[in-house]
């Protein structure tokens, strides 16, 4: 095995390979710190400094409530390992019914708090001859269907 | 007379309790703070790792202690001897030092003698993390066993770990089918603390990559001469020895009042609320040599809390201000199996009636993926630079 022989450098030569390296790159030196002064200018450098000097804090405050990890688990991993397990077209089919549902459900977000209790077999049949709530109760047989596929299969 | 506050330990648990404490009092209460450690340096032991798979220059996992001087602590370079609370007094191979306080977080020490492991590779120390990093390099092939022989040691995780990433280093190296790897642990299934999910992904994590498994192991010894690691059902041969030695009370709590022998061993006795001392008020003890009397892993994040909570109870019985001990409802671990890497965190419930923090079993994945990697080098990479 070769063996590397260090040699200390003394402080006049690392003070010439700083300067060396200076001269030969004095214009990005001098790009970089026209970017600096601008983020300075700009308070960008100041609002990263605030991250940076309580980072600590900021994990103090996520290890004494563990709702955060929590929600990143279900959320983040779960969904991370479901994904996982989708093709090409899965993938497309679902953002579209994302898409497609969640919209619809935005925009119509106003009805659900308009909603009335359902009193009783005559009231389910008269609500039954809805055609959006026969749609919705196609959908949500399919859905009970599909929950029932997936539950058997694990 | 300022009241003297003295720390002591270099490591995780003494660096932050000293800029905790001085955030806190400076300006606001005459008080000095002295921190003494037998390095002039912090070096975060996560990243010994990295420096041992060659990944990281070792300038990179430390930072000058001189750095908390701006912040008003005075830091001594000493080696502790002996801490004696009855009189208040701590001596060192510097001479003795007095105080009103104490915090002290020194660690483990690392048995290299029982098992004859001092024959064995192992990065728990800068200069072992070096000559592990060399044995890689010039590895060419053969059995490389990494032997854990008992369950307390620094960071739980890392055993599980080191042998992940092996399989992804001698895969790049193009080597990987002349090398057998075996991690040989304590407990029945890997990482099993941490929870069923936690079990299942490695497991899986070690059938895909071809790591052998002897669990539940009763280790008798390293036989050097043969290149064997001895345990009661089998002997395993060995071409590098990757050892994991087990944690210790270090020895300046030996013979103290600070210190009963506990069913895991013997370890200073702590306020899991706070880290102070169970006999001593005005001892707090926040190291990973408090941990297993907690209930807590001896590891980085506990300390780092616990260490957050002592400086706190401190900072607020000087200032005549609540204690807000910050101690911590949630534990996150970050891992790299070398393909992947995993967030974990695991919920603790603190059981002040048993003086206890109950966390085992109660872990779940955050992230597994191989974003999770980038996530474990962000994560060490910050804890250390924000520390001081």
């Amino acid at each position: 095995m070769a063996v590397q022989q260090q040699v200390e450098k003394s402080p006049d030569e690392k003070l010439a390979e700083t300067l060396n390296m200076l001269t030969q790159n004095i214009d990005e030196i001098r790009g970089l710190l026209d970017q600096l002064i601008e983020l300075k200018r700009s308070g960008v450098l100041d609002s990263l400094m605030i991250i940076v000097n309580r980072f600590d804090e900021l994990i103090q405050y996520l290890f004494q409530d563990p709702a955060v990890f929590r929600l990143l688990s279900i959320l983040v991993d779960g969904s991370l390992q479901a994904m996982n397990k989708l093709d090409t077209q899965d993938v497309l089919k679902l953002k579209g019914m994302v898409q497609d549902l969640g919209g619809c459900v935005g925009k119509n977000a106003g009805l659900i708090s308009e909603a009335k209790p359902v009193k009783g077999l005559l009231g389910l049949l008269r609500a039954l001859g809805d055609d959006d709530v026969q749609r919705g109760l196609g959908v949500a047989i399919q859905l009970l269907k599909v929950l029932g596929k997936c539950t058997q299969s694990k | 007379m300022g009241k003297r506050i003295l720390v002591l330990g270099g490591g995780v648990g003494g660096v932050v309790a000293a800029k905790r404490l001085a955030e806190r009092l400076r300006g606001r209460v005459d008080a000095e703070i002295t921190l003494i450690s037998d390095t002039d340096y912090y070096l975060l032991p996560p990243l010994l790792v990295n420096i041992a798979l060659g990944d990281l220059d070792p300038a990179r996992a430390q930072l000058p202690l001189s750095m908390l001087s701006k912040r008003g602590v005075k830091v001594v370079k000493a080696s502790v001897t002996k801490v004696d609370p009855d009189n208040r007094v701590v001596e060192t191979n510097q001479g003795k030092f007095n105080y009103d306080y104490l915090i002290a977080s020194l660690g483990t020490e690392f048995d290299f003698k029982s098992y004859n492991l001092g024959v064995g590779y192992h990065n728990y120390t800068l200069d072992g993390a070096l000559k592990l990093r060399e044995a890689l390099r010039n590895f060419k092939g053969g059995s490389v066993v990494v032997f854990t022989p008992e369950p307390i040691y620094r960071c739980g995780v890392y055993p599980f770990e080191i042998i992940s990433q092996l399989d992804t280093i001698f895969r790049k190296r193009g080597i990987r089918d002349k090398v057998e790897l075996t991690l040989i642990h304590p407990f029945e299934r890997p990482i099993q603390p941490l929870g069923p999910e936690a079990v299942k992904i490695t497991e899986e994590t070690f059938a895909r990559k071809g790591i052998r498994y002897i669990g539940n192991a009763r280790p008798l010894e390293v036989d050097d001469k043969n290149k064997v690691v001895v345990i009661t059902a089998d002997k395993v041969k060995y071409d590098l020895l990757i050892v994991v030695p087990p944690a210790r009370l270090p020895k300046p709590f030996d013979g103290t009042p600070l210190a009963a022998d506990l069913p895991n061993g013997r370890w200073t006795v702590v306020d899991v609320y706070t880290g102070r001392s169970i006999k001593y008020d005005d001892v707090y003890l926040p190291g990973e040599h408090s941990m297993p009397s907690i209930g807590l892993p001896t590891a980085g994040v506990p300390v780092h809390f616990t260490a957050l909570a002592s400086a706190g109870a401190v900072a607020g019985e000087l200032l005549g201000e609540p204690i807000d001990p910050a101690q911590i409802n949630a534990m996150a671990c970050a891992m790299d199996y070398g393909d992947f890497g995993l967030m974990f965190n695991c919920d603790i419930k603190l059981n002040l009636k048993d003086n206890k923090a109950l966390w085992m079993g109660n872990c779940y994945s955050i992230l597994t993926s191989p974003l999770g990697k980038l996530i474990k080098d962000l994560f060490y990479k910050t804890w250390l630079q924000t520390t001081m």
